[in-house]
């Protein structure tokens, strides 16, 4: 108890310097310097010397939520030998308990979804910033209400197909492409067979490689493998947009992931919400939400010309182009994705090339 | 189709989806391409928003009136010229358009 004492004063005055963000999580990790692992004090041991005391009680708030004992470490402890310090660790039940308070899976049960992905994301021990994050996850609120209605007219559109509700909810949950989720339920009341829907996805998705090279290059290069696999997985036209239209040369992966993540969830949330609606929402409702998706386009791309009237050529480029080959790609045997691809690589190439020139 | 092909089905959508979206964030070089490369970078959000839009809007809303998809792309245009929220500009096109699809008596 001595130990933990001191390890307390030396938290508490570090609070009192004022060096340390107390709601930071990251700093908590700091400030509690491996607190909880290194000096084998567990979360029980501290409250039950919080009660004696009431200086440690907000410490142990932090002990309790530190990130190294989150989700990642779970499996490794669950042993028998992580018992050792739980003060009431008799019962089954309550060993159980004990270790949930030491493994900071209150932590988790504390914060919503996403926080418990933060956690997850977070394990691989590259400190994320948690500001970042803050910031993502605010960023992400209007992306996530232009996403749920466009989500619910899938989810009704599908259903109202006669696609089984499992494969709709699963395609949200698992594929989260909208575009190419769409043409999918759309085309198998036609007859469309599994590989010819699968081959259709990845024409319609082919444009993601464009996409996520944009975004890889916003990313910040310290960026862990991990943390780029979750950002390149929840790579979307929305985020990629929201993304590579910022001005600044990096944006944290901590703003990235939040994005991603909002939207990941708003997109299935908004899905399974279409598929409880499919018989009470006016069908009409249904049909004008599908505009929301592109009213979502036009917000993101009218703003950014006004700010960058060097954009508006290849914008009137791309779109040009992009009429044309849309009009003559089924004959010339061209998915829709590799016509939006091909179209707007043309238009930055012969933009970025005008561009130089004129230097 | 049964429920074993759906499950194909999802399986085979999720790898086609998430190869090109994780493969360049793996690849990518700091610097790489040189400065033409990153020029074409920052023009690539305008270009692909633009295509996006462009036919996919009137495809993809063919299902609707083409007036009521007219008035709401103009009523999103408008919000977003004067930088109002996305939230705003989503909800007032989903509105302009519902409420040109009753005019009409689609």
């Amino acid at each position: 108890m001595e130990k933990l004492v001191d390890n307390v004063d030396k938290v508490v005055s570090k609070s009192r310097a004022g060096r340390v963000d107390m709601h930071g999580i990251e700093n908590n990790r700091r400030a509690t310097g491996g607190f909880p692992v290194e000096s084998g004090i567990s979360a029980g041991e501290c409250r039950a010397e919080a009660v004696h005391n009431p200086r440690t009680a907000n410490v142990c708030s932090h002990v309790v939520r530190a990130p190294r004992q989150g989700v990642g470490v779970r499996r490794r402890r669950a042993g028998g030998a992580g018992s050792r310090s739980c003060p009431s660790g008799r019962g089954k039940e309550r060993r159980g308990a004990c270790r949930r308070h030491r493994q900071g899976l209150h932590a988790v049960a504390k914060f919503d979804t996403i926080g418990a992905l933060y956690f997850f994301i977070n394990k691989g021990g590259h400190a994320m910033n948690k500001a970042g994050w803050r910031q993502g996850v605010a960023a992400g609120i209007p992306l996530a209400i232009g996403y749920i209605p466009i989500a619910m007219a899938y989810g009704v559109l599908a259903a109202t197909l006669g696609i089984p509700s499992w494969f709709i909810a699963a395609s949200s949950i698992l594929v989260f492409a909208g575009a190419s989720q769409f043409m999918v339920v759309n085309m198998i009341p036609l007859g469309a067979t599994v590989p010819e829907l699968v081959m259709t996805t990845f024409v319609v998705n082919l444009r993601h490689l464009l996409l996520s090279a944009a975004v890889a290059a916003k990313t910040p290069p310290a960026t862990s493998r991990r943390q780029r696999t979750v950002i390149g997985a929840l790579t979307t036209d929305e985020l990629f947009s929201l993304i590579t239209l910022r001005a600044e040369r990096y944006v944290s992966a901590g703003f990235i992931l939040a994005l991603g993540v909002v939207g990941y969830t708003s997109w299935w949330l908004g899905t399974i919400a279409g598929l409880l609606a499919v018989h009470s929402l006016p069908p009409l409702l249904a049909d004008s939400m599908g505009i929301g998706l592109y009213a979502m386009f036009i917000a993101m791309l009218v703003p950014a010309l006004k700010r960058r009237p060097d954009a508006r050529l290849v914008t009137a480029l791309a779109i040009g182009g992009h009429a044309v080959l849309a009009s003559v790609a089924s004959a010339l045997g061209l998915g829709p994705g590799i016509a939006l691809l091909v179209a707007a690589l043309a238009a930055v190439v012969a933009a970025t090339g005008i561009q130089e020139v004129r230097r | 189709m049964t429920d074993s092909e759906y499950g194909w089905l999802l399986a085979g959508m999720v790898v086609v989806t998430v190869v090109p979206r994780v493969l360049p964030q793996w690849i990518w070089r700091e610097g790489a391409g040189g400065r033409f490369v990153q020029a074409a970078l920052g023009l690539v959000p305008f270009a692909v928003l633009g295509a996006l839009l462009v036919p996919g809007m009137w495809t993809g809303m063919a299902h609707t009136p083409p007036a009521a998809t007219l008035a709401g792309a103009a009523a999103a245009i408008w919000f977003a010229w004067r930088d109002v929220n996305v939230v705003l500009v989503v909800l007032t096109a989903i509105g302009v358009h519902l409420a040109v699809s009753i005019g009409i008596g689609a």
